[in-house]
């Protein structure tokens, strides 16, 4: 099934339980305004939702529930029983929509009536009624449409302007746009719904005249309700019919649109009396038609009208005689016709030119050969045809956008969006926009859009822009009109997908809460399974049923196994392939270099890996950074390049891959790559390092100086990664996520940072050791190895106690004494400590306890309340048997 | 993942998630990437972490609509791109609204999926052929 219509079914499901939901929420409580914006927004939505689809009747009740609920909003409609029943009838019938387009796909039948039914009931709320009976109306004017003009059309016809008239004729003779009529009689509570049928009106696309009047006698002034509309408008609108049809969407059934032949505006007025003899042009111009001599009846035509005076009814008809000729020179009938007329000064009788038509079409179709040729090799400048009038229609949006008042305080910035809108138009002309930046800081400076209009009125004319900026004018609408059949296209072919069954649907949402809740509860199953080896140890132990013991320690294996697999299978819900983050760096990259003026290429590797996803989202900001940086700090300018010898286009390489349960992030660039001897000077000057320490640290442990807090080897802030965090940040970051990070450098030859991080936060390894009789866990990432160390082996160097560990000399502390705990660490029956050494940073530090009690997943739940500032604990965690063990900070411990 | 192609980010704004989702076919047939809000709130977040090319912007959402998205995005140190604003109502007030809150367009929804396409090719200044 097309994955788009699936989506909307199921949004449709979820809006269609909301407006439930919140209708029996509205029952109760009439008054809260969020309810009923809920309803309204849930409607309004599946609205707009509907209207992707050909799904008219169910757009158009959905419409009418819209408006109820928008008067309702406003508190124009209060709360009733009726109300929520009315509604909730559209609830089912959408409801009853959507389960027949899931499983019947394009075969949706709705019942009309139905349909009328509820729009009416719905209506009956707004006070008004849908005049049912003019759509019966409306499909015969559709049939008019080529039989012609009735005599009563003629009279409003007749008030038009004739050089109105004039006008609308060329424009529909150029092909293209036909003339309509369109009859608006807004709904009488039009007022109550916020409609301004006048604004709409005269906002009608390719409006070329209007009238208004009262659609019957105007009342008594003391019967009038002046808020109940009945007002008619006529309008006269060069433009096609799917247009007017888009512009009244709403109101089409208060809209009679009727198509003219432009010929039914050739109606000549004027004097009728005076004026020379006219026989002896009516004679010669009937000869010269038959002969086809246009040249000759032109030349009588404009002598006849220097002469007459140009109220005369002759005249008006010369006028449109001379506007045929040069309009459609061809249409002979047309020009026998209006001369015939002028013989007997009478209206010109279009209705038998129907006919002769016909008699004309071969005549044409030669014609039409001819043209052929000439159409083809014009057919390329169609295309951007459209692009000219797109483009016309938004540069005519920036204008009016730049005559809006300046009382806003986002003024600046709706002019430089404005400026870059227009910058947009004339390169996508590919003209360029000479001069704009100048207009943009003087309409800035002077807090006004007049310096751009100005920019824009000069260009044009420098440009021979004019005419399509200034005809468009302010109507937007108009391109769009073309592209009409283009989505009904796109609909079909959303029909087409609906063959593909609905109910064969495999997969589901499901809140990702409730993935979490599970993923914690195999936790807790996974920790108290953990009870069995240890029951298995009383049994033999304590109670001596060595039988028994065996049988739980064999049952343990089974759900050992079951558990396992059941964690694995929940994890696999929450992976995420890491390629949703890396959509982000080709992006970045392209930015970025360009901003840098260098030139980068981005290899991915590995974007299928998979990982939970708390850690893929919060790993896309760290990973961000640390390409931010390689591309600020690391790759060179194409010069510096190739002075060294590389090719000019450096690389970044990101490579994901799974290291046993971990994941692996490499990221690696060609760049200049760290110097340590510049690393420890800033380090130096920073006060970060003393003297001491800068002689004797080994380049390794200089760059990974870089992770230390408020470290910059940047020689100025730089505008992309010098916002006053480092690479600490990452290490931070890393490091919440129980991962770790590790760079190595080459001067030269680039830097590669490598993430190692868990597949999952949910379930920690920790090591748990004991420590005056407590138990404390210390997380297996921060543990390098255990020791025992025996007393005599425990240096004093300058009252700091230390041991020599494979010929490194560690500092050496005590547990005990780190947390506070008076009492000595305990020696086992050897004389010797239990010394664990872990990471602190850059060097290992030996931490002697009183005994390791091995190493177990936990899940580790972070500390609450008051104590959750205590950084110390990281977490406690239930054991197996039952104990609380508490894991402890290294960082904070020994920090 | 190796979009080389025009490489601009277009980020849509609409609290409608098949909305979105139809924008997105759109605009990813047209070869652009495309970054989703679903309310105005959610937009101005995204619009100060990352910079966008272009906005296309719902009016009615939840927590901040449309208007008062772009009215944030204009009135922040922001880069000024254009944006386009689609609503279901062809209604010229509501675009005199969109004009005044800082829109540079307005398109009434459901979009013609060609003409959006132009609309932006436009919007983001690539020369047409």
């Amino acid at each position: 099934m097309n994955p788009l219509l699936e989506q909307f079914l199921s949004e449709s499901n979820e809006l269609l339980q909301e407006i439930e939901d919140k209708l029996i929420d509205y029952e109760k409580d009439p008054e809260s305004e969020e309810i009923v914006n809920g309803i309204f927004r849930a409607i309004h939505t599946l609205k707009g939702n509907s209207g992707l689809f050909d799904l008219p009747d169910l757009t158009k009740v959905l419409h009418a529930a819209e408006e109820v609920m928008d008067a309702v909003r406003d508190g124009e409609i209060g709360y009733s029983a009726e109300l929520v029943d009315a509604l909730m009838q559209v609830k089912d019938f959408v409801s009853h929509v959507c389960t027949m387009v899931a499983s019947n796909g394009n075969e949706v039948s709705v019942n009309k009536e139905e349909v009328e039914d509820l729009i009416g009931a719905l209506n009956q709320f707004k006070r008004r009624e849908i005049p049912v009976e003019r759509e019966a109306e409306k499909e015969d004017i559709l049939e008019d449409k080529v039989t012609g003009i009735k005599v009563g059309d003629i009279s409003i016809l007749a008030m038009i302007p004739e050089c109105i008239r004039m006008q609308a004729y060329s424009e529909a003779c150029k092909g293209e746009k036909e003339i309509f009529l369109v009859t608006y009689i807004p709904d009488e509570g039009c007022f109550f719904v916020g409609d301004d049928p006048f604004h709409t009106a005269m906002t009608t696309p390719g409006c070329m005249w209007g009238h208004v009047d009262a659609r019957e006698p105007w009342p008594e002034l003391v019967e009038m309700d002046v808020y109940r509309c009945v007002l008619r408008f006529k309008i006269l609108a060069v433009t096609t019919r799917e247009e007017l049809e888009q512009f009244f969407e709403y109101v089409l059934d208060q809209v009679e649109i009727e198509a003219i032949p432009p010929l039914a505006l050739v109606i000549p007025q004027g004097d009728l009396e005076e004026g020379p003899v006219y026989e002896d042009f009516v004679y010669d111009a009937l000869e010269y038609i038959e002969q086809g001599d246009l040249v000759s009846l032109d030349r009588a035509v404009e002598s006849l009208l220097e002469l007459s005076n140009p109220d005369l009814w002759f005249a008006s008809a010369l006028r449109w005689l001379r506007l045929i000729m040069q309009t459609q020179p061809d249409n002979v009938a047309a020009l026998n016709v209006i001369v015939k007329a002028m013989e007997t000064c009478e209206m010109p009788d279009w209705s038998k030119l129907e006919v002769s038509d016909n008699v004309l079409a071969s005549q044409e179709s030669e014609e039409r050969d001819h043209a052929e040729s000439a159409e083809v090799s014009s057919r390329f400048s169609v295309v951007s045809e459209e692009y000219e009038k797109i483009i016309s229609s938004v540069v005519a949006a920036q204008r009016q956008i730049l005559s809006l008042k300046n009382d806003v305080p986002w003024f600046e910035g709706r002019l430089k969006a404005v400026a870059a809108s227009l910058r947009a138009c004339f390169d996508a002309k590919g003209i360029g926009s000479k001069g704009l930046e100048e207009a943009l800081d003087a309409s800035i400076k002077a807090k006004t859009g007049e310096p751009l209009l100005a920019w824009l009125d000069g260009f044009h004319v420098e440009n021979s822009l004019d005419e399509e900026i200034r005809s468009s004018n302010v109507n937007t609408s108009d391109s769009s009109v073309e592209e009409g059949a283009n989505a009904k296209g796109m609909k079909s072919s959303l029909n087409d997908g609906f063959e593909q069954q609905f109910a064969l649907s495999r997969s589901f949402k499901v809140d990702q809460e409730k993935v979490d809740l599970m993923m914690n509860l195999v936790g807790e199953l996974t920790v108290s399974k953990n009870a069995f080896p240890y029951l298995a140890e009383r049994a033999e132990s304590q109670y001596g049923i060595r039988e028994l013991s065996r049988q739980i320690k064999q049952q343990y294996t089974v759900i050992n196994r079951i558990t396992e697999e059941l964690r694995d299978t929940i994890m696999q819900i929450r992976m995420m392939p890491v390629s949703v983050i890396f959509q982000r760096f080709p992006r970045l990259i392209r930015d970025t270099s360009r901003k840098l003026g260098k030139k980068v290429d981005l290899v991915l590797k590995g974007e299928e890996t998979t990982a939970d996803k708390n850690i893929i989202e919060s790993l896309a900001d760290p990973l961000i950074h640390i390409v931010r940086n390689s591309l600020d700090h690391g790759i060179e300018t194409p010069e510096a390049r190739r002075a060294s010898g590389k090719p000019e286009v450096g690389t970044i390489t990101i490579q994901v891959s799974h290291q046993q349960d971990r994941v692996l992030i490499e990221i690696q660039d060609d760049g200049r790559g760290i110097d340590p001897a510049a690393v420890k000077m800033k380090a130096y000057e920073r006060g970060l390092i003393d003297e001491n320490k800068l002689e004797h640290i080994t380049d390794k442990e200089a760059i990974d100086l870089i992770f230390h807090p408020g470290f910059s080897t940047a020689e100025k802030v730089s505008e992309l990664s010098g916002r006053g965090v480092g690479m600490d940040v990452v290490r931070t970051a890393v490091e919440r996520l129980n991962g770790s990070v590790q760079i190595e450098s080459k001067v030269g030859e680039g830097t590669k940072i490598s993430l190692l991080l868990p597949l999952s936060l949910a379930v920690t390894n920790i090591m748990i050791v004991e420590s005056n009789d407590q138990l404390f866990g210390i997380l297996m990432d921060d543990v390098i190895e255990t020791v025992r160390v025996k007393s005599s082996d425990i240096h004093y160097i300058k009252r700091q106690r230390a041991v020599v560990l494979r010929g490194r000399v560690l500092p050496l502390v005590s547990l005990n004494e780190r947390l506070g705990i008076s009492a000595e660490q305990k020696l086992n029956d050897d004389g010797e400590y239990a010394v664990l050494v872990v990471k602190r940073g850059v060097e290992p530090v030996a931490v002697i306890v009183d005994a390791f009690r091995g190493t177990t997943d936990v899940i580790l739940k972070p500390m609450k309340g008051v104590l959750a500032d205590m950084r110390l604990y990281l977490g406690t965690a239930l054991l197996g048997d039952g104990s609380i063990v508490i894991a402890l900070n290294v960082k904070e411990l020994l920090g | 993942m190796k979009r080389k192609e025009k490489g601009k980010t277009i980020l849509i704004v609409d609290d409608a998630l098949t909305v979105r989702m139809f924008h997105r076919q759109i605009l990813e047939g047209g070869g652009y990437l495309v970054e989703e809000a679903s309310n105005g709130f959610e937009a101005l977040e995204k619009a100060i972490q990352s910079s966008f090319d272009l906005y296309i912007v719902d009016i009615n959402m939840p927590l901040l609509d449309g208007y008062g998205f772009v009215q944030k995005l204009r009135q922040n140190d922001l880069p000024q791109v254009p944006v386009i604003m689609v609503s279901t109502e062809a209604d010229a007030k509501d675009r005199d609204m969109a004009f005044e809150s800082g829109a540079n367009f307005y398109m009434v929804k459901p979009v013609k999926p060609e003409y959006l396409l132009k609309v932006v090719h436009i919007l983001l200044g690539e020369v047409i052929a």
